[in-house]
């Protein structure tokens, strides 16, 4: 294990960003749908001082005015094409934003360009 | 965990809009300072690893489910304000994109679940590293250690935000917390296995390259 300086990311890269696929595309197709922490929180603390809880507990799952989706509904629908969609933009604006920054490096910079 | 729109008052919003705002400006002209090529695409992979990941949520118990944070993870991986900026994208295109975590959150959102787990995280990884030998071993526990006490208090300043700030009563606060307590294992044990991984295969890409444990540390001297 003896890794070269110069070796080149692309293949960390592309290795990332297929792991990243494949977790969006479709592992995520797996996940719980039930309210997720925050949400439980939001909900439990509404109903702290509600006569029946269990009733409000229901309700409170699929109340939009609180931000909360149906039970059936975690964040957001979860389809292969969000992960697709995501994953390319949040790569694409990530890498941009630094790549705009290191356009514009600060006057008397060394920065090395390798 | 995100706030969505409606559990910020409008206050609150503005205020956290423009400091979460200051923390990107801050974040981009110290970014500028350390930046090199090669970091380019790591920061995209990393904000797109941390979109994915949290697209998945597992359950845990009592009818929740949690995904993971990632802020730690990023923090450590990218450096403090690299990372944080990777975390902003993050929120930024779930935001607009997915109606995940509203518009007027989004500052919040930046703050709590963005640069507080990716800035808190990586200097409390820096003083764990310092203060415990230098083993794979601590270093990961170290990463595992900051992963959930980052968890934890993003999801206090999450509380402050949605009780003090927005329309919850108080009793928000300790439910949040009891409940990320047992998420941040979750957190700890995700983004210990990413760092784990990445310090086994490319080491070098690591921000912090005075803190790897001893043989990755003496590899990469070899060939610097």
């Amino acid at each position: 294990m003896a890794p070269q300086r110069s070796r080149s990311i692309i293949p960390f890269v592309v290795a990332g960003l297929v792991v990243s696929l494949f977790i969006g595309m479709f592992i995520a197709n797996f996940a719980a749908s039930t309210p997720d922490a925050q949400q439980r929180a939001v909900i439990e603390s509404a109903c702290q001082n509600e006569p029946d809880a269990e009733a409000c507990l229901a309700e409170q799952e699929g109340d939009p005015a609180l931000g909360i989706q149906p039970a059936s509904l975690s964040d957001y629908n979860v389809t292969w094409l969000s992960g697709l969609v995501g994953v390319a933009a949040t790569f694409a604006i990530g890498a941009g934003l630094v790549l705009l920054v290191r356009r514009n490096p600060p006057s008397g910079s060394s920065d090395r360009v390798r | 965990m995100h706030i969505p729109d409606g559990l910020v008052d409008p206050a609150t919003a503005v205020v956290t809009t423009a400091v979460g705002a200051g923390l990107v400006a801050y974040a981009l002209k110290k970014s500028r300072e350390t930046l090199d090529d090669r970091r380019i695409p790591i920061v995209g992979l990393t904000a797109a690893f941390v979109f994915a990941a949290q697209m998945v949520t597992f359950p845990i118990a009592g009818g929740t489910s949690a995904h993971l944070l990632g802020g730690a993870m990023a923090g450590i991986l990218l450096g403090p304000w690299l990372g944080g900026l990777a975390m902003t994208v993050v929120y930024l295109v779930q935001a607009i994109g997915f109606a995940d975590g509203g518009i007027t959150a989004l500052g919040a959102n930046v703050i709590a679940v963005g640069f507080l787990p990716a800035v808190g995280g990586y200097y409390l990884f820096r003083v764990l590293t310092r203060i415990l030998s230098a083993t794979r071993m601590s270093y990961l526990g170290s990463v595992a250690a900051a992963s959930w006490a980052t968890t934890v208090a993003a999801s206090a300043l999450v509380a402050t935000f949605i009780s003090f700030g927005g329309p919850l009563p108080l009793i928000a606060f300790p439910i949040m917390i009891g409940v990320h307590a047992v998420v941040g294992f979750g957190e700890a044990v995700i983004s210990t296995s990413v760092i784990a991984a990445i310090l086994g295969t490319r080491p070098d890409l690591i921000f912090d390259q005075d803190r790897l444990p001893e043989p990755a540390a003496q590899s990469s001297e070899e060939v610097a």
